[in-house]
């Protein structure tokens, strides 16, 4: 084995950089977890709707009922506060992972990269020695501190942010995105009362200035924060560029803090030792030194070490699975989620599910807010998956008012990065007669 | 450039060729580059010139109708009966025009639900007259009170006005109840109005202002162009087109679900109705002087033309409001009588009004970069 590749799986680092990122990574779900209950998102997210849209092959995922779903929500909580602390810090970050995920699992209405992101950072962290150090664990424990710990634990994370950001930026590579400034040239506009800036976000050029600089600094900035020499000025355009984000898109949540903090991680064991000493002398706390539990040399059990493989692997691949569909993606949607597409297109859509009876002849059509929460309507609109899953439940619920073999057809309308809208899925396809699979869907329409 | 046409194996040389791109653009674009559109003066003349004197009209409206129908229950007479009808006609044509802003003091003041619920349920409507006991401010009494039950108090089914007269003078309720939701209508509208206007609460001021510019969901053009499309669908197209042509209920017709079923003016409601949408679109006022609108807010956009053959969006959008416009002509009052005789031309409204939803809801909606969301939630 070549000499890089066994550093990577049994170098080692001081601990500190994984400690800094626990606080922070579990702080920062604990705010956010504070401020979904804060806003109502639990009841009305997760309780209120009648209908669930789970992934494909996580059908049997399913919302708990009413007080349940608090439950959950205080289990992500209270589990994010102790990887924080890091008092169990293993089992937490494991409940943290299994209530988080199986939350994002119940409707892809709801469907976020960021929460893509976190579930698989916190899945990472199940496996990092992260609470060995600074925590409720060492204090209790002293014998169990470990102030060394393997490099890959480290670079893991890097590597998990380098993906983020480097498929964020592949994916801008195309037409609409560079050639066309969609649909940046579409929602600059829309913010030009903002003081300052306003005037010049109607400005067609900074359309173009903006789309070329977000897609290069999705490109290259994991470059230049690997680099110690360029470290500086990048962690200063990390911060104005999500600052930016967040000033002219605040739909998008807590997202640019996360990456703000959690890029933190690419700054040397130094900066963060440094921090963890002057929170200690502020608190005065005296951590124990390297513990007695010296079960290693650091070196990765070899069934470690293929998760390590596969997981990379399978991150560096999932994004290209849609070059297995017919084109176009932005429009088919086919191996779309989970490749790190992040404010990546305008579209919008239309739908109208028309029934009919053969049994009796009779038509009519559904009115889709009598089932579907406003969200949920929007999301259907674009997106084939859903509009088939939903065509399957209005199936078995007109199937319960006594039709016996009900045909849904769906007649769509969709609106791609400022195109005028066109009709999106075969409205002659009985959608009842459908079936979800990872084969193309034969009944959407051509894009063009 | 077509989507999907990627050329991720050369980033840099893509970058150099839009650079170029860029600095070219800026030349070709003409006189319209950098057409800046005035939100705020498109706000205020929506504002102050469509909205305040729509909500106006209707108090004006209301309390003429409340006034005849004091004088009708002071003397039920015949001549009596015909104003205080007429005063219903005009006052619900004044709705017509505010219908597209069920947003702010009007979602406050539960405006439609005071004024518009229909149809009304009759057999409610004579339970709480018989009881003597009953509350208009409930949920429940929604279909038992508003524009639609005074049409049946007033006009009652099947029957000659020498029986409804007659109706009013053997039950002293039946007066009691008819002045009562003719109290509520008033009150309501004149809340909604006070609230709007700069001399009450002032609403057209916080919805002028700098903060609520923009095209989030807080924004007043969000928050417009979701009511108009949100009242667009559910009250306009559903509930006088779609429900009684059975488009929501597998082809069972409900006739007598129409607007006006016992007036029979349906379709002079439903004309006024889309007229002051396509107004709206157009900013214009009641009388037609034509100001900023969301066509020229559209053409400031430079909204969608992708194949050489179409339309311009904000023309495509007019075009699609005269179709409706058009089709509606076509069929005969009373609306259920053609309901019951010829659907297939209902049904034909109904379809257009549903591509004329399709252009408000998702292209002109998408152009402008508000997202119709009746719900707060986060997105990427």
């Amino acid at each position: 084995m070549k000499p890089w590749v066994g550093n990577i799986f049994s170098g080692k680092v001081p601990i500190a950089p994984l400690v800094v990122f626990r606080i922070v990574f579990g702080g920062m779900m604990a705010i956010s977890t504070i401020r979904f209950m804060l806003k109502g998102w639990v009841a009305e997210l997760y309780i209120q709707p009648r209908v669930f849209f789970p992934f494909y092959g996580f059908e049997w995922v399913k919302p708990l009922s009413g007080i349940g779903m608090y439950f959950v929500f205080g289990l992500v909580l209270v589990t994010s506060l102790m990887v924080m602390v890091g008092w169990r810090y293993r089992l937490a970050a494991a409940l943290f992972f299994l209530s988080f995920t199986y939350i994002e699992l119940i409707d892809k209405t709801n469907y976020l990269n960021h929460y893509y992101f976190v579930s698989l950072v916190s899945f990472l962290m199940i496996f990092m020695p992260a609470g060995r150090h600074f925590s409720v664990d060492a204090w209790r424990k002293p014998s169990s501190t470990k102030l060394i710990v393997p490099v890959w634990s480290v670079n893991l994370l890097k590597f998990q942010l380098a993906v983020v950001y480097v498929f964020a930026g592949i994916a801008k590579l195309n037409g609409d995105w560079l050639l066309q400034a969609m649909p940046l040239k579409i929602w600059l506009p829309a913010k030009s009362h903002l003081p300052l800036i306003g005037p010049l976000l109607e400005e067609e050029w900074v359309a173009y200035a903006m789309s070329w600089g977000g897609a290069a600094y999705d490109l290259f900035i994991v470059f230049f924060l690997l680099n110690s020499r360029t470290r500086p000025v990048a962690y200063f355009f990390v911060i104005f560029f999500h600052a930016l984000t967040a000033l002219l898109f605040p739909a998008i949540g807590m997202f640019p803090f996360i990456m703000i903090l959690s890029t933190l991680i690419f700054f040397p064991p130094a900066f963060h030792e440094n921090v963890l000493n002057k929170i200690s002398r502020i608190f005065r706390i005296k951590w124990p030194s390297e513990g007695s539990e010296r079960q290693d040399n650091y070196r990765l059990a070899p069934v470690y070490k293929w998760f390590m493989v596969t997981f990379v692997c399978w991150q560096l691949l999932m994004p290209w699975r849609y070059l297995l569909y017919p084109a176009p993606l932005f429009w088919r949607e086919e191996g779309y989620r989970f490749s790190w597409r992040v404010m990546l297109m305008e579209k919008a859509g239309y739908v109208s599910f028309h029934v009919n009876d053969p049994a009796t002849g009779r038509m009519g059509q559904i009115a889709n807010h009598d089932y579907l929460t406003p969200q949920q309507e929007k999301m259907v609109a674009t997106q084939p998956d859903m509009i088939l899953q939903f065509a399957h439940f209005l199936a078995v619920e007109l199937k319960n008012q006594g039709l016996t073999d009900p045909e849904i057809r769906a007649e769509s309308w969709v609106t791609l990065n400022g195109r005028r809208s066109r009709p999106f899925v075969d409205p002659t396809v009985n959608l009842v007669h459908q079936q979800e699979s990872f084969l193309p869907k034969t009944w959407i329409l051509p894009a063009e | 450039m077509r989507l999907g046409e990627y050329k991720k194996w050369a980033p840099v040389v893509l970058m150099l060729a839009g650079m170029m791109v860029t600095s070219c653009g800026e030349d070709d674009n003409g006189p319209n580059a950098g057409d800046n559109f005035d939100q705020k003066g498109f706000l205020e003349h929506v504002g102050s010139s469509l909205i305040v004197p729509a909500y106006q009209e209707l108090e004006q409206k209301s309390g003429i109708l409340r006034d005849k129908i004091s004088s009708f229950i002071a003397s039920p007479e015949s001549s009596t009966l015909e104003e205080a009808k007429t005063a219903l006609f005009e006052a619900r044509i004044a709705w017509q025009y505010c219908s597209p802003y069920q947003f702010g003091p009007a979602e406050e003041s539960g405006l439609v639900s005071n004024l518009n619920i229909f149809p009304a349920d009759r057999s409610k409507i004579e339970r709480n007259i018989e009881n003597g006991s009953y509350n208009l401010g409930t949920l429940a009494n929604n279909d038992a009170k508003g524009f639609a039950a005074l049409e049946y108090l007033l006009y009652g089914k099947d029957v000659t006005s020498g029986e409804v007269i007659q109706g009013f003078a053997d039950q002293p309720q039946r007066a009691t109840y008819l002045q009562n939701v003719a109290e509520l209508i008033i009150a309501t509208a004149a809340e909604v109005y006070t609230a709007w206007s700069p001399d009450g609460g002032n609403y057209l001021g916080e919805f002028t202002s700098d903060g609520a510019l923009g095209a989030d969901a807080g924004s007043s053009l969000g928050k417009l162009v979701n009511a108009l499309n949100l009242s667009f669908e559910r009250n306009t197209r559903d509930a006088k087109i779609g429900i009684p042509a059975g488009i929501r209920s597998l082809g069972i017709t409900i006739p007598e679900a129409t607007e006006a079923y016992y007036a029979g003016y349906s379709l002079e409601l439903a004309l006024a109705n889309v007229d002051a949408y396509k107004k709206l679109f157009l900013g214009q006022t009641r009388e037609g002087v034509k100001g900023l609108g969301f066509d020229d807010y559209l053409k400031a956009r430079k909204a969608a033309t992708t194949s050489g053959s179409e339309l311009p969006l904000d023309e495509a959008i007019n075009a699609q409001f005269d179709a409706v416009l058009g089709f509606i002509d076509q069929i005969e009052n009373p609306l259920d009588e053609q309901i019951r005789t010829d659907n297939s031309r209902v049904q034909q409204v109904f379809a257009q009004m549903q591509q004329l939803a399709v252009l408000l809801k998702t292209d002109m909606a998408s152009a402008l970069g508000v997202v119709i969301s009746y719900q707060d939630n986060d997105g990427d």
